[in-house]
């Protein structure tokens, strides 16, 4: 690797650095930080979220965003549980609790994509319209306990390794490949830069933020499912907040919110460094007093960080762009 | 002709506008009227997803029905100003009584004399409010004081009489901040070098999370406090999949939701106690202080003190049966 690939390689991930200084703050602190026990840990607890940031992340690529998730995660859990209640079986249950959510993206999808709704608008009305339909289908009332198959979902381990992190693995690298080597990755970032522009050069501006608002509600109801076979319940408070911390990985990895830049290395780590630091407060026995005061603060020094990089490109890296591939005439709509 | 019918018919109009006009202005004095045959009670609870809050409002709506109330109910979301403005909302629809779990009992009280201004009853519960009509407070610190003695004891007894000590809390809520201090106050007092590891959790999810932070740095730990149910729930999954040995372990929560109850029933090998509410006589008394209040009932049914029940591994499965008793 050259010095200008390292520099250049800095200049898009700030925040890893940021991420090293606070892996390394935690580890004087506590003994029991920088254990393999710990991190993997860490990475069960984030992996939920994590599934949901790799379309979530390619969604606000594109200029768009999904704050329904969290909603669509209690949705599809809360009516996986009411499947399972009514005896439908796991394999039935767990397709209707995956189609929920696949079906709110696409109506999300249909509405923001297809027919120009404001996404924001959009998506808060699924915010709060997916969760009071939780709430009607439950009727307050949790159903819970559903077996040892459905928990092998949230708690099992294949190869040692937690079934949710390995999930949140295989989503992050079909993400990687689709962000860098796909010709997907581009026209992302094209729908997000200059939308007219790809349209003009055949790129499929409709179908493409579609297909990722449906994946973003599959990833959701992926998630849901997660928490509920973690918990044995379909509690409704599943997903609270959810939307809130998907936002922050994806803003501090570094996606522009108003679509066309990004790096999902950067959302990795961004998603990292709020995890890292939630286990570390509790680790350090911060009181919960300070926590939002401690969190606010390393945010902020992380963001500050990452602009602090960026702007080394002021030392004239020269940065590898590819051209973006014009598809077959009549491919676009 | 034509002209004729014009005329009869421009007549017709006027006397139907001024028939129209008549009875908008009929019903419009009238109609508060009707309106106020049925007096309006509006509950302010703060979270619906809890798991007793369907226990609490069937009991409630219940006895609204013997009473003829009509219960107007809104959810703020455990967000102290969300609950302020539909608060405000409801004070500028007119209604009879307000029923609050305040959030933040500060910010609260300047609403206290916006509704008095209103002629109507500000009744609290969960915790007290100034200048108040009528109250249902739960007994957090007693409940606290009672668990707080029960983990120090389970320490003494089980685990050589020395422990590190979880707890599961929130900083904003007065009901969790009383429940969660009395409890370290009650321990403190019986075994004072105790150590304290905290984590904010106030739901199952979280609490899942929080706990398993928690193990990762104390794993010897054997005695974890979440301040409700729901968050006890998600301990109880991080310590069942942390491959800890569950002996001698202590999980305890607040409110007595049915979920826990059950376990608890079935003698859960982690989780062990909840703090259990009455939740069916909190809702009959929301809107029985009101009743009281309007009817010149005595005290002691308008200002009342909710004590909670310690259900744990020993309590008998009947006794348990009738706390499970307002989910059916």
């Amino acid at each position: 690797m050259t010095r200008q690939q390292i520099l250049g390689w800095t200049q898009r991930n700030g925040l890893f650095f940021a991420l090293a200084i606070l892996i390394a703050i935690f580890s004087i602190l506590s003994s029991r930080f920088l254990t393999v026990p710990n991190f993997t840990v860490i990475l069960l607890q984030n992996a939920v979220i994590g599934l949901i940031v790799v379309p979530g992340a390619m969604l606000i690529l594109c200029g768009l965003v999904d704050l329904s998730v969290g909603s669509v995660a209690v949705l599809s859990a809360v009516v996986f549980g009411q499947a399972m209640a009514s005896g439908l079986g796991l394999p039935v249950s767990l397709l209707i609790g995956l189609a929920v959510g696949a079906a709110w993206g696409a109506f999300n999808g249909y509405l923001i994509a297809i027919q120009g709704f404001s996404p924001i608008i959009i998506t808060l009305g699924g915010l709060a319209g997916a969760r009071g339909l939780a709430e009607f289908v439950t009727q307050g009332y949790t159903t819970y306990g559903y077996g040892r198959e459905f928990a092998f979902l949230g708690n099992g381990k294949l190869l040692g390794v937690p079934v949710p992190v390995i999930l949140f693995a295989i989503v992050f690298l079909i993400g990687l490949h689709l962000w860098y080597r796909a010709p997907l990755g581009r026209h992302m970032i094209a729908v997000g830069g200059a939308k007219d522009t790809a349209a003009e050069i055949g790129i499929k501006v409709k179908l493409i933020p579609f297909w990722l608002y449906v994946a973003s509600g599959l990833a959701a109801a992926l998630g849901g499912l997660i928490i509920a076979s973690q918990l044995d319940g379909a509690a409704v408070t599943i997903g609270t907040g959810m939307e809130l911390e998907v936002l922050t990985a994806i803003l501090l990895g570094g996606v522009s919110f108003t679509g066309g830049r990004g790096s999902l290395f950067g959302v990795l780590f961004g998603l990292l460094f709020v995890g890292v630091l939630s286990n570390g407060l509790v680790q350090v026995n911060v009181s919960p007093y300070f926590e939002q005061v401690a969190i606010g603060a390393a945010l902020c020094g992380a963001a500050a960080l990452d602009m602090f990089y960026q702007r080394l490109e002021r030392l004239n890296v020269p940065v590898e762009s590819e051209p973006i591939e014009a598809p077959q005439a009549g491919e676009a709509q | 002709m034509v002209t004729k019918l014009r005329a009869v018919n421009r007549r017709n109009l006027m006397k139907l506008s001024g028939a129209g006009i008549a009875g908008a202005g009929i019903a419009w004095m009238g109609l508060p009227v009707l309106a106020q045959e049925k007096k309006r009670i509006a509950i302010a609870h703060p979270d619906r997803a809890a798991d007793y809050y369907q226990g609490f409002m069937n009991a409630a709506l219940k006895e609204a029905e013997k009473r003829g109330y009509e219960v107007l109910q809104s959810f703020s979301g455990m967000d102290p100003q969300k609950q302020l403005a539909e608060v405000n909302t409801w004070l500028a629809s007119g209604i009879d009584a307000l029923v609050v779990l305040a959030l933040d009992a500060n910010a609260m009280a300047p609403t206290v004399a916006k509704v008095h201004e209103q002629k109507a009853l500000f009744i609290s519960y969960a915790n007290r409010i100034d200048g108040e009509d009528g109250f249902i407070k739960w007994a957090d610190r007693d409940a606290g004081a009672l668990l707080g003695a029960y983990a120090a004891k389970h320490i003494k007894e089980k685990l050589g009489g020395k422990g590190d000590v979880g707890f599961l809390t929130a900083t904003n809520i007065q009901v969790v901040t009383d429940r969660i201090e009395s409890t370290h106050e009650a321990i403190l007092k019986e075994l004072p070098d105790t150590k304290f590891f905290e984590a904010t959790a106030l739901n199952a999810p979280d609490g899942l999370k929080a706990t398993q932070s928690l193990l990762q740095a104390h794993p010897e730990m054997k005695v974890l406090i979440c301040c409700t149910d729901d968050g006890a729930l998600g301990a109880r999954s991080a310590y069942q999949n942390s491959g800890l040995a569950a002996d001698n372990l202590l999980i305890a929560g607040f409110d007595g939701a049915k979920q826990n109850l059950n376990l608890i029933k079935a003698r859960d090998p982690y989780l062990q106690v909840s703090m259990a509410l009455d939740i069916g006589d909190i809702g009959r008394r929301v809107i029985d202080i009101p009743y009281q209040l309007w009817n010149g009932g005595p005290e002691s049914e308008t200002h009342v003190l909710q004590q909670y029940k310690l259900v744990g591994h020993e309590t008998p499965t009947e006794d348990i049966d009738v706390i499970l008793s307002v989910y059916a």
